[in-house]
């Protein structure tokens, strides 16, 4: 059975009564009905407030960096893509285990706002509700339920997401979903753009880039950016000039995408954050497939494996 | 009887505008729509509800030189401005020249900002006014509308058999010279009706929140990713630095948002404004308290509501004016 906002909402308050932890990380409704937000909460009373629903994208775990210091364990809850970058925290050693309660929840499938009120026809204010139900989407909308593949309006990442159930919890809610449906070859649209001349490439990305404002909201959202000063900001030495131009733009995509390499875990929150819609997954995903056919590596699955990128053996042999 | 533009009047009009001007407007660009200079008039969208990002930027670009210098037989010497060509800005919507009206003022105001005035004297606003309200459009309720003529020097107003035009300047009755513009007997459309936002008389309650621990704790979720101030139509602050090569020296200007973790850090290492809760509220004591005070005018939003929809976390804008109205409420109770 599939994990239900009322399920969640009962084991969080028991996590909070046996003493388990004492602060949880999850998601609450919104300013409307086809939003949510992150919440925190200090005690049982308010688990009420929880909500778990296809609308609930946002990564939570980088918000355990904030909680470093707080008495007792904190509770998360993650999905399947979540709990890989919880592995990624714990394996670079920003988080203890010790601290943290790891609730996970399978995942069946995030919804994309934009998509499914373009596949509805439908204005924001008029949509009610959005359930999970198997390979579609339940949406109450003012004048009744309309049922929506999801192949139409998920997320691009949940389109290719191998992982929907988490890699790591000390509770699951919800039966394991082992893999989705709708995912195919996973690689298709990275192999096309791998497949170019590099003119093209260079075309493409130049065209791509040309858009970005570098607000930089990519980085805040990456549970995998959490330097204490980004080079970006660096001042001396200086990598990158402040001028949103062609240049500065590569140098700040393309060094962001290279310090993820071999540690993106494919949340999307980049992509699903860029006011701008820059194809961010795209190039992370290509350095991805990089990493797993030289290393054999996919991040994210298990703390105890060391980083690819971060060790050095003077026997390997990587045919390059 | 108003004047009146058919769709192939209005068409056809853009096809002359594009021969003299450069016509900048909303266009489909990649997955999103946004402001962009045209070369065809059928890239102009003439239905679309809100661009991801403002046409602030054809004003106060993302990035500009505000000067450079350069070394010439052993001595410095300024490089011209680049020339700034006749310029109009087509399609926004009335809460967008509403935003530059507001933008208008820190940098109109004397001593004017020089490259913000050559912009913006060499362009002329072509508004589109609204035929639907998106539920996060709140213009109504900050001194705005959907057929708000006020900051623009034309306005068309959609009706199904063509365009109302309003002319309001000289500016925008020159684009018509030569033009033969019809008159037809027809009644203004009705205007789609927004949500109200409580925001009358906040600039009064602002400061009596400035303590609560409201802020810190909407600033939780908050993971200063800087998009508020980057969608927001009226938002401006910015950061310089020179670009010193060899016999060239570059000033250059970009956006910034108070938002970004050291934006207000100090020689020294000093930040006035340390933690998440600090910048938020800042955020919004400049749009409600701040500017309206500093400039004896309205509040510094424009209800255009790109902030609510761009927010990963969802700091809703119209939330936090409540709140603030039922805190400055509580606070002035108690004293």
């Amino acid at each position: 059975m599939k994990a239900t906002s009322e399920e969640v909402k009962t084991s969080v308050k028991k996590l909070f009564e046996d003493g388990s932890i004492g602060h949880f990380i999850g998601y609450e409704m919104g300013s409307d009905s086809l939003r949510v937000t992150p919440c925190f909460l200090k005690s049982g009373q308010a688990a009420s407030r929880l909500v778990w629903n296809p609308l609930c994208a946002n990564n939570l775990s980088k918000y355990l960096l904030d909680f470093g210091k707080v008495e007792g364990k904190v509770g998360i809850m993650v999905k399947g893509c979540d709990s890989r970058s919880v592995v990624e925290l714990l394996k670079e050693h920003q988080i203890d285990r010790d601290k943290v309660f790891i609730v996970g929840v399978p995942c069946s499938g995030i919804v994309d706002r934009e998509k499914l009120l373009a596949v509805l026809g439908v204005s924001p204010g008029e949509v009610v509700a959005v359930e999970d139900d198997g390979d579609a989407f339940l949406v109450t909308i003012k004048e009744g339920t309309r049922r929506v593949k999801k192949e139409q309006v998920l997320r691009g990442e949940c389109l290719v997401c191998r992982y929907p159930t988490p890699v790591i919890y000390d509770m699951l809610i919800g039966e394991a979903v082992s893999s989705l449906p709708w995912v195919g070859d996973d690689y298709s649209s990275v192999k096309e753009l791998e497949a170019l001349s590099s003119e093209e490439k260079e075309r493409y990305w130049s065209s791509e880039l040309s858009r970005c404002i570098r607000c930089y909201a990519c980085r805040q959202s990456c549970p995998g950016c959490y330097c204490q000063q980004c080079f970006v900001d660096q001042l001396d030495p200086h990598w990158v000039g402040i001028k949103i131009a062609p240049q500065e733009n590569h140098q700040w995509n393309t060094v962001r995408a290279f310090h993820l390499m071999g540690r993106c875990i494919e949340c999307g929150e980049c992509q699903r954050v860029c006011p701008v819609k820059i194809p961010l997954m795209l190039l992370n995903r290509h350095l991805l497939r990089e990493v797993e056919s030289k290393f054999s590596f996919q991040p994210g699955l298990s703390p105890e494996t060391p980083p690819p990128l971060a060790t050095f053996k003077p026997d390997e042999d990587l045919g390059i | 009887m108003k004047p009146f533009l058919s769709r192939d009047n209005l068409l056809l009009w853009l096809k002359r505008l594009l021969q003299e001007y450069t016509v900048i407007a909303p266009v489909q660009a990649w997955d999103t729509v946004l402001f962009q200079p045209v070369k065809e008039v059928e890239e102009i969208l003439l239905n679309y509800d809100v661009s991801a990002l403002s046409p602030k930027d054809v004003f106060f670009p993302t990035s500009e030189t505000l000067f450079t210098f350069e070394r010439q037989g052993g001595r410095w010497e300024a490089r011209p401005l680049p020339e700034i060509k006749k310029q109009v800005l087509f399609g926004l919507h009335p809460c967008d020249a509403h935003g530059i009206a507001l933008m208008d003022v820190p940098f109109l105001s004397p001593p004017a900002d020089l490259h913000y005035q050559r912009r913006r004297e060499a362009t002329t606003l072509v508004g589109l006014a609204c035929s639907r309200a998106r539920p996060e459009c709140f213009c109504e309720s900050v001194g705005g509308g959907p057929q708000d003529p006020s900051h623009l020097d034309v306005l068309l107003i959609p009706t199904p058999q063509g365009y109302i035009l309003q002319v309001r300047t000289a500016r925008g009755a020159a684009l018509f010279t030569g033009f033969n513009v019809e008159e037809l007997e027809i009644d203004n459309p009705p205007p789609p009706v927004t949500t109200p936002v409580p925001v009358a008389g906040i600039t009064e309650i602002a400061r009596d929140t400035f303590n609560e621990v409201f802020w810190e704790r909407l600033a939780d979720r908050c993971i200063h990713c800087n998009l508020c101030a980057y969608v927001c139509p009226c938002c401006y602050c910015f950061d310089i630095r020179d670009y010193a090569l060899k016999g060239r020296v570059e000033r250059v200007r970009s956006w910034e948002s108070c938002q970004a973790a050291g934006f207000t850090r100090l020689a020294g290492g000093y930040d006035p404004r340390p933690s998440k809760g600090a910048r938020l509220r800042q955020r919004f004591f400049h749009k409600f308290l701040y500017y309206p005070t500093q400039f004896k005018g309205q509040v510094k939003c424009t209800g255009c509501g790109r902030c609510v929809r761009a927010c990963p976390v969802n700091i809703d804008i119209r939330e936090v004016a409540s709140e603030m109205q039922r805190i400055g409420s509580r606070v002035a109770r108690a004293a």
